[in-house]
């Protein structure tokens, strides 16, 4: 539930270079974090990964749109740097199937490539002390909901002012009432966003349990099955 | 996700614009984008979805089953129009119509475009290990999907999945998406190996050669002007 699937021609262009570029910036720190490991290894772990998201993702789940992610469990198996990558190829090829706007492309990529990231991190501090079962549904619950935030972040950063996007044909003739509508507009935009995280966190916090239950359970499934395919776990 | 059957679609369908390289294809659909990224006129845009309704019905493509995959992110634009509710009255309509229509536009491409073609283009400026990851991420999906159904079918039949029994059916997901895990890094290893053999140094997708323009582009590139232009008259 954490995708970003603000539709194409709704944010401000500005806000969706910017987006890119940050993709672009980390991207570029994964393949130079990368650049020592061996890209015939590295190649097909990516893109096993990338594939079995694509699967997680096609399994329906309840209701209403609901799908596994399986970004954290990217960045637990692969690790950060490759984990931002196959949430990137992932994002990529979700866009190209219609599944969320080519031009958010890049926002959606920060959010879905965080979660591997932190996931990473946040599973290598709780599996000192906790079992691989805790240890990873914490880490994922913990990462959905600050990504879901990060998405929230994204939608009021990028507020959507209706005035720009639909054709006024008003005439703002005196400099008070336009004064008097802009004001209006914020306040609508305001409203808006408190009311978008209103509807949005009951719904994401379904997806955050099933979510963090399954990644979990496939972890230890995993963890017993190939000890040495779960990161950092054999060190 | 309905990566199979929009392969299937671009892979069997033989009309005019299914002949057209992917350059004149991408170029169509990135006009439909902008332009409804320019666009602020509702009419325009329910013409224009009209258009690509009625543009698949030209070129034989399953209309109906096409639109319905416009489905997650018809979700996401209609919570997203629900937030927006106190703004003008046909801003919430104006999201969902944008998040569909582009959608459709990217469908419209992927429908008649093999995938192959469209990363070889996306090859050009990838960097090798995204372009090849994508490559391979697409290939691995279709090798995988065979076990998943496998997984599934043996897990159904020794009653793994109850409707009543929600931790259970998760816990059960979770074995099937670790097998599934499993057996991907597996198969990739032996891809690894074989790449080695084959003395792999990157660039697979830029081994797929374009297809040269020919006469069959000439309508999509039309098309997307014409397209481009309208918008910038009736934006």
């Amino acid at each position: 539930m954490s995708h970003l699937h603000i539709p194409d021609g709704i944010i401000n262009p500005v806000w969706l270079i910017i987006g890119f570029v940050i993709t672009g910036l980390l991207l570029a720190l994964s393949l130079f974090f990368l650049r020592k490991e061996n890209i015939r290894k590295l190649l097909p772990r990516i893109s096993a990964m990338s594939a079995v998201m694509l699967l997680g993702m096609s399994i329906p789940l309840v209701f209403i749109g609901y799908h596994l992610n399986l970004s954290v469990l990217a960045g637990i198996f692969l690790g950060p740097w490759a984990g931002f990558i196959t949430a990137f190829i992932v994002n990529f090829i979700l866009a190209l199937a219609g599944h969320g706007g080519v031009t958010v492309m890049g926002l959606n990529s920060i959010i879905i490539g965080s979660e591997a990231v932190f996931g990473f991190l946040l599973f290598n501090v709780f599996k000192r002390f906790l079992g691989l079962r805790v240890s990873s549904f914490i880490s994922t619950f913990m990462v959905l909901i600050l990504s879901t935030f990060l998405m929230i972040g994204i939608v009021g950063l990028t507020q959507i002012n209706p005035e720009e996007i639909l054709h006024h044909e008003h005439n703002h003739a005196a400099v008070t009432e336009e004064h008097n509508h802009k004001v209006n507009v914020k306040e609508v935009a305001e409203i808006s966003l408190t009311r978008f995280t209103k509807i949005i966190i009951p719904l994401a916090a379904i997806g955050w349990v099933i979510e963090s239950l399954v990644t979990s359970a496939i972890v230890v499934f995993v963890g017993r099955a190939r000890h040495d395919l779960v990161s950092g776990v054999e060190k | 996700m309905d990566l199979y059957f929009i392969d299937s679609l671009a892979s069997s369908g033989k009309s005019f614009f299914h002949k057209a390289s992917a350059i004149s294809k991408m170029f169509f659909s990135a006009s439909v984008i902008f332009a409804i990224m320019l666009s602020k006129n509702p009419v325009f845009l329910g013409i224009l979805l009209l258009f690509l309704l009625l543009f698949l019905k030209l070129l034989r493509q399953p209309v109906f089953k096409i639109f319905a995959m416009t489905f997650y992110v018809a979700v996401f634009a209609i919570i997203y129009a629900l937030s927006q509710i106190s703004g003008p009255p046909v801003w919430p309509f104006m999201i969902v119509l944008k998040a569909i229509t582009a959608a459709l536009s990217i469908l419209t491409l992927l429908t008649t475009t093999n995938y192959f073609e469209v990363f070889a283009v996306f090859g050009k400026f990838l960097p090798k290990l995204i372009a090849d990851g994508l490559f391979m991420t697409y290939r691995s999906f279709f090798i995988l999907l065979k076990v998943l159904n496998n997984l599934i079918t043996a897990v159904k039949v020794k009653g793994g999945f109850s409707p009543c029994k929600i931790f259970s059916n998760l816990r059960n997901m979770g074995g099937v998406l670790g097998t599934l895990f499993i057996h991907a890094m597996d198969s990739s290893t032996r891809n690894s190996e074989i790449l080695t053999i084959r003395g792999y140094r990157g660039g697979l997708a830029r081994y797929r050669g374009l297809r040269k323009l020919s006469k069959y582009d000439f309508i999509p590139f039309l098309l997307g002007g014409v397209i481009f232009a309208v918008a910038g008259v009736f934006k």
